[in-house]
C-alpha cells in the first residue's frame, strides 16, 4: 500500500538509520494516494528507494507495519490504532484511511512511540476495514513487509506488527503528512501554533518577570538589604558588680573587638580578658552577671550568678592580678580592644565605687565589625541568571516552529512530500527509473526528496500529535484522507501488483516466522500478533544494527528473489 | 505538548516558591559556640606572663635591695624566702654588702608552669648561672589563691653538677605534686622528714641509705668538724636540730615520673661554750643577726634550710637526691 511505502519512508527519514527502504511498490490503495514522504536511506544502495511510489493512503498497511516498528508498543497502538481506525473510516474511505492511517503510523512510529504505533495499528485496522484493498502489508524498512497478506482488511493489522524496527515511525510519519486530510494538518498546525503561543506569550513574559525579579531582589540585597557589617551588642543595666562572658564570646563576631563597659560616675571600672579558670577563680564568693550569648542583634542574653554575696575579699586590686591577660582600668567607662582569636578567653569585668557595698550601674557594650557579611545576593543572581535561561529557552528551543523537533511536523509540509509518480517503486520494489528504458528521476524531485526528508520528522511529529489530540479529545473525526491529490491523479502501482508483492513479503516471512505468516494473516488488531510479527520480522532482519533499511534491503531481495523463485 | 508545558510552567511555580523563601532568609545571629578545648589541661599562663609576674618580683627585690629594707618585701616575697631575703637585708644593713648568694640573675634556663586550676599553684623556674658564676637558682613562684599575686615562696641554690629532672615544655605545662603522692619512693612528705633526720644524725641516720650524697650535706658536715674542733678545744659542746615545717613544701612533677619536692628545714644550732667562755657569733653573719646582744656561754642559732629533692619513682632503684639548698641564719640569740 502506498501508505506503507510512505510510511517506510517517513519512518526511516525519522530514525537516522532508517532507509527508505519501499519494499512492495507501494501503492495508493483505495482512497488517495498518499504523498509519500522519502527519508533519508541509511545504507547508501537505499538511496534508490527514495524514488519508490507514492505510496497509497489507502495503504494503511504501511502505516500499521510501520507502527508495530515498536514493539511494545505495537500492542496499545494498534489498540489505539483500532479506535483511530474506525473514526478514520467514517470520515473518507476514499480519502484513503489507510493513507491517513499511514501518516499516523508513520508519525507514531517515527517518534517511536506508543501513540505512533496505536495510530499505525487503528489506521492499518481501518484501511484494512475500510477499503478492499488488498494492501495490506506495509512494506517496512525492516522488511518485515513480508506479511503483506493478499488480505488488506487481514494484513492491516499484521502489517503493523511486520514492522518492528523502530524506522517504521519514520516511514509512518512520512505517510501521515502525505496521507492526511486537511483536518488532522490543521489540527496539528492549530495545535503547535497554541503551543507556541503559550510559550512565547505566556510562559516567557512570566519567566523574564521572575528573572527581572530575581535580579531586582539580588540587587538590593547587595546594596540595601546588605547585612550590617557593624555589630554593636549591649547588656543594658546589670545588678552586679562583676561581669563576665563565656568563653566564645570574645570573638563571636569578628576577631576584633570593642570592648567597653560603663558604670555610675566616679566608680572604678575596669576590663581583663583571661582564662575561664583564673576568671571563676576570681568570681568565686561573688555575685556577677555571666553573658551567655547573642539574643538579638542588640542585646546579650545574661545570666546572674546565684551566689552569695561575701564581699569583695581579696588583698589584690582587681587591677594588680598577675592573672590577666590584657587589663584596662578608668573611672566611669572604661575600653578595652582585643585582637586575635578569642580562643577559651573571657572578658571579666568590675565595676568597684567607693563603697563595696554599693550597686554600680554597670552596662556593658561590645562592638564588632566584621570583616566578612553574609552573600545573600548571590543566589538571587543565580536563580535570575537561570530564569534568563529557562526564559531563552522557552522563548526559541521550546517553541520552536517544528523545523527540528522530530516530533513536530508542519502539515503544510506534508503535501510536499508526496511522492512523484516517478518515484513510486515499480512491481520489484525498485523506482520506476532503475529499469531499462525509464526516464531518468527529475531534478526536482531532489529537492522535494530533501525537503521531505526535512520534514519527515516534523511531520511525523505533526502526525503524532494529531493522533494524541484525536486520542485524548475523544472519537475526533479525522478526515486525513481528505487530501491526496497523487492518489487521485495517478495511482502509479496498481493495487493488485502492490497486493502480490505483500503476498510474496508475506509468504517469505511465513517461511521465516511461521507465526509471524500466520499473525499477518490475521485481520484482527492483535497486537500480540502483530508483535509477534513484528518479531518475527525482525528476527529476519540481517541487520539488526538498522532495522529498517536492512529490511528493506533484505525485503527488497526477498521480494526479488521470490520474484525469481516463482518464475 | 501538554505534558511538556506543564512540566514548564510547573518548575518556573518551583522556581517562585523559592525565591520567597530567599528572601525570608533572615540573618540568624552567631551562636556562641563554646571552644571544648581542655581548658583543664592548659597551663594556667604563657611564658610571657610569667616574665612579667617574675620581673614585677625581682623589682620588689631589686628595691627591697637597694633600700635594705625588709619590710617591702611582703608584697611579693613570702614563706621561707621571705625570712631568708629578710635575714639577708638585715645582714647587709649591718655590713653594708648583701649577701652574693642573694643574687638572683633575669634571666631563666627553663620554667615550669603547672595545669592545675586550684589554688595555691606554684612555678618553679630556674635561672641562669649568675654573673660571678656561681650556680643557677631554683626560683618558687606561688600563688596561694586567685585573689593573690604571685610571690617568690623558695629561692634554692643549686648544687654544681645537680642533675635536674625534666620537664613538659612550658606550653604543654607540668602537673602539681602533692606532699603525700605515691608511686615514689617515698612520698615527699616523708622524703623531707628522712632528709632532715640525715642532716641531723649523718651517716648514723636510719635513711642514710635513702639517700646519695650531697653538697649540702658535705658542708654541713665540714662545717659541723671545723665548728668541733673549736668548740673541743673550748670543751664546750654542739649540737643541731633539724626540724621539718609542716606544710612548708613545694612539688613539681617531673615529666618521666618522680617529683621535685622544695621544702623548708628548720635548723638550731646550738653551740655552749664550755669552761666558762662565752660563745660567741661564728660568722659575720651571725655576728650581724646578733647585733649587740650580750653573748653567754650558749647560743642558739637558727637557720632556714630550703632544700631541694628529687624523689624518683618506686621502680627506678635510684635514690633520693638532694639537687640544691639554701641555708641563712635567721635568728641569733644567746641562751
Amino acid at each position: 500500500m502506498a501508505i506503507n511505502m510512505s510510511d517506510t519512508n517517513l519512518q526511516n527519514q525519522d530514525d537516522e538509520s532508517s532507509k527508505d527502504v519501499k519494499g512492495p511498490a507501494e501503492k495508493t490503495t483505495g482512497g488517495l494516494a498518499v504523498p509519500e514522504r522519502f527519508e533519508e536511506p541509511s545504507i547508501p544502495e537505499l538511496d534508490l528507494f527514495k524514488f519508490m511510489p507514492h505510496r497509497d493512503q489507502s495503504d494503511a498497511v504501511p502505516a500499521d507495519t510501520q507502527t508495530d516498528t515498536q514493539t511494545d508498543d505495537g500492542h496499545a497502538d494498534e489498540a489505539h490504532m483500532t479506535e483511530e481506525t474506525s473514526a478514520v473510516d467514517d470520515v473518507d474511505d476514499d480519502t484513503d484511511p489507510n493513507g491517513s492511517a499511514a501518516v499516523k503510523d508513520d508519525v507514531a512510529a517515527a517518534d517511536a512511540e506508543t501513540e505512533t504505533t496505536v495510530i499505525a495499528g487503528p489506521l492499518a485496522d481501518a484501511s484494512s476495514n475500510a477499503t478492499a484493498d488488498a494492501d495490506p502489508t506495509a512494506v517496512t524498512d525492516s522488511g518485515n513487509a513480508g506479511d503483506a497478506t493478499a488480505d488488506d482488511t487481514s494484513d492491516v493489522p499484521a502489517d503493523v506488527p511486520v514492522e518492528s524496527e523502530t524506522d517504521d515511525a519514520a516511514v509512518a510519519d512520512t505517510d501521515d503528512s502525505e496521507n492526511e486530510g486537511v483536518d488532522p494538518d490543521e489540527a496539528a498546525k492549530r495545535k503547535h501554533r497554541r503551543h507556541v503561543r503559550i510559550m512565547r506569550g505566556v510562559v516567557t513574559p512570566l519567566l523574564g518577570l521572575l528573572a527581572v525579579a530575581a535580579f531586582v531582589f539580588g540587587g538590593l540585597n547587595a546594596t540595601i538589604w546588605k547585612p550590617n557589617p557593624h555589630v554593636s551588642v549591649s547588656t543594658g543595666t546589670l545588678s552586679t558588680n562583676y561581669l563576665v562572658t563565656d568563653p566564645g564570646v570574645l570573638a563571636l563576631a569578628d576577631n576584633t573587638v570593642d570592648i567597653s563597659a560603663t558604670a555610675a560616675s566616679g566608680d572604678q571600672v575596669c576590663i581583663a580578658v583571661t582564662s575561664a579558670r583564673d576568671a571563676t577563680g576570681w568570681l568565686s564568693g561573688q555575685k556577677y552577671t555571666r553573658v551567655n550569648g547573642l539574643d538579638t542583634w542588640q542585646k546579650f542574653t545574661t545570666q546572674t550568678s546565684s551566689t552569695k554575696d561575701s564581699g569583695d575579699t581579696g588583698s589584690v586590686a582587681f587591677a594588680d592580678s598577675d592573672m590577666w591577660e590584657k587589663v584596662t582600668c578608668a573611672n566611669d567607662k572604661a575600653t578595652l580592644r582585643w585582637k586575635g582569636d578569642g580562643g577559651d578567653r573571657v572578658i571579666l569585668v568590675s565595676a568597684q565605687g567607693a563603697d563595696q557595698n554599693a550597686k554600680t550601674k554597670l552596662d556593658f557594650t561590645m562592638s564588632w565589625t566584621r570583616a566578612t557579611v553574609p552573600n545573600f545576593a548571590m543566589p538571587f543572581f543565580f536563580v535570575g541568571g537561570l530564569l534568563v535561561v529557562m526564559a531563552i529557552l522557552a522563548a526559541t528551543l521550546f517553541s520552536l516552529e517544528g523545523h527540528r523537533r522530530r516530533k513536530k511536523k508542519t502539515l503544510e509540509n506534508a503535501h510536499v512530500t508526496a511522492l512523484t509518480e516517478e518515484e513510486k517503486l515499480d512491481q520489484d520494489g525498485k523506482p520506476h527509473w532503475m529499469h531499462a528504458g525509464a526516464k531518468p528521476p527529475s531534478p526536482e524531485r531532489n529537492r522535494r526528496e530533501s525537503r521531505r526528508r526535512h520534514h519527515s520528522h516534523r511531520r511525523a511529529a505533526v502526525e503524532e500529535e494529531l493522533r494524541e489530540e484525536a486520542e485524548s479529545e475523544g472519537p475526533e473525526v479525522l478526515d486525513v484522507t481528505s487530501v491526496n491529490l497523487l492518489q487521485q491523479s495517478t495511482p502509479a502501482v496498481s493495487t493488485d501488483e502492490l497486493q502480490e508483492y505483500f503476498a510474496r513479503l508475506a509468504a517469505e516471512n511465513a517461511a521465516n516466522a511461521e507465526n509471524a505468516a500466520s499473525a499477518s494473516a490475521e485481520s484482527t488488531p492483535d497486537d500480540a500478533t502483530a508483535v509477534q510479527t513484528d518479531s518475527a520480522n525482525a528476527a529476519s532482519d540481517t541487520d539488526p544494527a538498522d532495522g529498517d533499511t536492512v529490511n528493506g534491503d533484505t525485503a527488497t531481495t526477498e521480494d526479488n528473489t521470490d520474484k525469481k523463485e516463482a518464475e | 505538548m501538554r505534558k511538556p508545558t506543564i512540566v514548564r510552567i510547573a518548575a518556573a511555580a518551583l522556581t517562585v516558591a523559592m525565591l520567597p523563601a530567599l528572601a525570608a532568609c533572615n540573618e540568624t545571629v552567631p551562636k556562641v559556640t563554646a571552644t571544648t578545648s581542655s581548658s583543664t589541661t592548659s597551663p594556667v599562663m604563657t611564658e610571657a606572663q610569667e616574665k612579667k609576674i617574675r620581673s614585677k618580683i625581682l623589682d620588689v627585690l631589686k628595691q627591697a635591695d637597694d633600700s635594705k629594707d625588709a619590710n617591702a618585701l611582703a608584697e611579693r616575697v613570702e614563706g621561707p624566702e621571705l625570712d631568708v631575703r629578710s635575714s639577708q637585708l638585715t645582714i647587709a644593713q649591718a655590713t653594708g654588702n648583701l649577701d652574693p648568694h642573694a643574687t638572683i640573675p633575669d634571666k631563666i634556663s627553663q620554667t615550669v608552669i603547672p595545669t592545675d586550676s586550684s589554688w595555691p599553684r606554684s612555678i618553679f623556674t630556674i635561672t641562669t648561672t649568675t654573673d660571678d658564676q656561681q650556680s643557677q637558682r631554683l626560683l618558687v613562684l606561688n600563688q596561694d589563691s586567685a585573689r593573690s599575686n604571685y610571690k617568690l615562696w623558695g629561692l634554692v641554690r643549686l648544687f654544681q653538677g645537680a642533675q635536674l629532672p625534666a620537664f613538659e615544655i612550658p606550653k604543654l605545662g607540668s602537673k602539681m605534686g602533692d606532699a603525700d603522692d605515691s608511686g615514689l619512693v617515698s612520698t615527699p612528705a616523708d622524703a623531707v622528714a628522712h632528709y632532715a633526720d640525715v642532716l641531723q644524725n649523718g651517716s648514723g641516720s636510719q635513711y642514710a641509705g635513702d639517700f646519695n650524697d650531697d653538697q649540702l650535706r658535705s658542708d654541713l658536715a665540714t662545717l659541723t668538724a671545723t665548728v668541733q674542733k673549736g668548740i673541743e678545744a673550748n670543751a664546750g659542746t654542739q649540737t643541731q636540730t633539724f626540724a621539718v615545717q609542716p606544710d612548708q613544701i613545694k612539688v613539681m612533677r617531673a615529666a618521666g615520673g618522680g617529683d621535685l619536692v622544695v621544702a623548708q628545714i628548720n635548723s638550731e644550732w646550738t653551740r655552749t661554750a664550755g669552761e666558762g667562755r662565752e660563745s660567741l657569733p661564728a660568722s659575720d653573719a651571725e655576728k650581724a643577726l646578733f647585733g649587740g646582744g650580750t653573748a653567754t656561754s650558749s647560743m642558739k642559732v637558727t637557720y632556714v634550710n630550703v632544700v631541694a629533692l628529687f624523689v624518683p619513682k618506686s621502680d627506678s632503684g635510684e635514690k633520693i637526691q638532694a639537687v640544691g639548698a639554701e641555708r641563712q641564719p635567721v635568728k641569733v640569740e644567746a641562751q
